[in-house]
């Protein structure tokens, strides 16, 4: 939203037309000299229109909303918006995301597990406003990618430049729980929640991923599972970022629904699954409603000042004119 | 009084091209105006002519600067806004290129630096903390959190070779800085600049105002002594100029006290032995300072009053043309 902080300045542009009178019409004005040039009695002398009539025409024109454009920087422009700041402190949710190679199937048409799991990502964080939100990826090992932060900006960087396969090929989902459960530790949060999102059985990691969902728990962090994948054979593209090599081939689903519903439950969270986008993205809604923390703010007004572009506008406005009359009208006075 | 955009005042160098161009309209105007006045007495027309011309001009240059003065965004004053705000946000922005591995600071500028970041976050428990790299370009290497776990693994990792742009960029440190700060964040806000202040590039005006205008201080160390210490090379050597000699690094502490004074911070030395608690005490201080008060003072513009005199300027200049004087022009 626009706004004049002094708009009582805008009454000066009132003389405006008085003052282009004076300086193009009046008679009686002084910078110029009058010569007769007609008969007596007969029409008056009126040159034909030329460039330099014209010229000087637009000259002046641009001279006049020079010094208008300068009435309204002085008038104080401002760009209003509303800031809100949050009084109160969200829910710190950490998302733990499967890495492994089977995130590559390509049963979550038309793109693959791994970005679909993205794209519900992207979204989720997009709704939140002041809740804390980590990253955790995994495959054979697990690494924190993110701490909880509301600089969403970043998160969604580091989202982006994830790739299946840099964590190794495995599926260490205690590992990623315990990361996840160890950034949640001491925060002060009102909720705490892990998000998994796997297609996989635990195959690596030194940690059961049963023991690390107790020990969530524990910490009054809620634990949900997410087991995604369509049980069928599907077709699994990916590119080895280490040595760039495109693999392909065929994978048939491995997770074991009963062993996730299980670690659910010891982390006192719950358990679904999605077959496919839409269920992926309900899921994800579903919890989006579930982890809400009632929030107080307080609105803010920002004001950002645009008087400066305006003066320079009108600055080369009026030096445009100066140099017309000095340059090509030759103008003495 | 500080200047906003000090670049623009060479805008005042465009009055060498307009009084080149108003001195050429007098000399042609004083002949021309007595060939157009014959019926005029020579003398009065002349005299005429030059007085009218001088105030003329000398109310158009009063434009020009003026209106240049007033696009420089000149501030001088202050006054309170209120601040209502709770807890610490602290974005601690860290050199990272080759001349902070110099020893003239044990164990290394980077090292101390890095453990004092270390030490202050633990004395200030409950503040959030981003870390942001820089060196030719800049990166949030840890965004604003108060896992302090993570704050630990992110300072191991801290080195050269985070960011390949080579140089010492420091606006795009602040900058970065600027981003990582959350518009929704009800907390108190402090930048935390650690350099040795050598060969910067960049001009960190833009990023200084805006934290000025937002009360945003930047608590700067200068990482470094006077006398320096010979650049490693990173394989047990140091670095050599063109000619064979070790390149020595000395910290440089003039733009640091800049950007300190700039935004109502502080300049401090790392190698200083209580670094760690002078740092901590000032960025617990000012936040409390803050709460206590309830408000911060920021400068006041007064681009409004040069705006003012441009305009009256103006206006002179074309009155003096538009009256006729003496019955004549």
């Amino acid at each position: 939203m626009w706004v004049l902080d002094r708009p009582a300045v805008l009454l000066a542009l009132l003389i405006v037309p008085f003052l282009i009178y004076a300086r193009h019409f009046w008679k009686n004005r002084g910078g110029t000299l009058s010569f007769p040039f007609g008969v007596w009695g007969a029409r008056g002398f009126v040159p034909p229109p030329s460039f330099l009539a014209s010229l000087i025409a637009i000259s002046s024109v641009l001279f006049w909303l020079g010094v208008v454009v300068m009435v309204v920087a002085l008038a104080s422009p401002q760009r209003v918006t509303r800031e809100r700041s949050f009084l109160t402190r969200g829910a710190d949710i950490m998302l733990v995301l499967d890495q492994s190679p089977t995130m590559a199937a390509r049963d979550f048409q038309p793109v693959n597990r791994f970005e679909a799991a993205r794209g519900v990502v992207r979204r989720f964080v997009a709704l939140r406003e002041n809740d804390p939100i980590g990253l955790v990826g995994f495959g054979a090992e697990a690494s924190l990618r993110v701490p909880p932060t509301v600089d969403y900006e970043h998160l969604l960087r580091v989202l982006d430049e994830m790739q299946i396969l840099e964590m190794g090929d495995g599926t260490a989902i205690g590992m990623g729980l315990a990361v996840a459960a160890l950034h949640l530790e001491s925060s002060q949060a009102p909720r705490k929640a892990i998000v998994l999102l796997t297609d996989g059985i635990n195959n690596a990691g030194e940690i059961q991923p049963e023991t690390a969902a107790r020990a969530a728990r524990s910490l009054g962090i809620e634990v949900y599972v997410v087991g995604i994948g369509s049980g069928e054979e599907v077709e699994i593209e990916l590119r080895d970022p280490e040595s760039g090599r495109l693999l392909r081939g065929t994978v048939r689903d491995g997770f074991d629904e009963s062993a996730l519903r299980t670690i659910a439950e010891q982390g006192g969270g719950r358990y679904y699954y999605a077959g496919s986008n839409t269920a992926l993205q309900a899921v994800f809604d579903t919890i989006d409603t579930v982890e809400r923390v009632e929030q107080r703010s307080l609105l803010r007004v920002v004001r950002e000042p645009y008087d400066q572009l305006l003066i320079l506008v009108g600055l080369a406005l009026i030096l445009f004119d100066f140099l017309i009359r000095r340059l090509v009208v030759r103008e003495i006075l | 009084m500080t200047i906003g955009e000090p670049a623009l005042l060479l805008g005042i160098l465009l009055l060498l091209p307009v009084l080149v161009l108003q001195v050429r309209a007098f000399l042609r105007g004083r002949r021309e105006i007595v060939l157009l006045g014959t019926h005029w007495p020579r003398e009065q027309v002349q005299r005429l002519f030059v007085v009218k011309w001088f105030f003329s001009a000398l109310a158009f240059d009063l434009f020009l600067l003026f209106a240049v003065l007033a696009a420089a965004d000149i501030t001088w004053g202050e006054q309170p806004v209120e601040e209502d705000r709770a807890g610490l946000d602290i974005v601690v922005a860290v050199d990272v290129s080759r001349s902070m591995l110099a020893s003239d600071v044990e164990p290394s500028r980077l090292a101390r630096s890095l453990a004092v970041v270390r030490s202050v976050s633990r004395q200030i428990p409950a503040a959030r903390m981003a870390l942001v790299g820089f060196k030719g370009e800049a990166t949030t290497l840890l965004p604003l959190t108060d896992d302090s776990n993570a704050l630990e693994i992110v300072l191991d990792g801290v080195g050269p070779a985070l960011i390949s742009a080579p140089g010492t960029n420091v606006e795009a440190g602040l900058r970065e800085a600027i981003r990582s700060i959350p518009e929704t964040s009800f907390a108190h806000r402090a930048v935390v600049l650690m350099s040795d202040g050598e060969a910067l590039s960049g001009d960190p005006e833009g990023p200084l105002t805006e934290l000025r205008m937002r009360g945003i201080p930047v608590m700067a160390v200068l990482a470094g002594t006077a006398d320096g210490a010979p650049v490693p090379a990173g394989d047990g050597t140091t670095l050599l100029d063109e000619e064979g000699r070790p390149v020595v690094s000395r910290a440089n502490p003039t733009l640091l006290a800049r950007v300190a004074t700039q935004t109502d911070g502080t300049l401090l030395r790392l190698e200083a032995l209580d670094i760690v608690t002078d740092l901590a005490n000032r960025l617990s201080e000012f936040a409390r300072v803050r709460e206590r008060e309830g408000f911060r003072l920021v400068p006041v513009r007064r681009y409004r009053f040069f705006l003012t005199m441009s305009l009256i300027a103006l206006a002179v200049s074309l009155g003096v043309r538009l009256v006729r004087w003496r019955g004549m022009f």
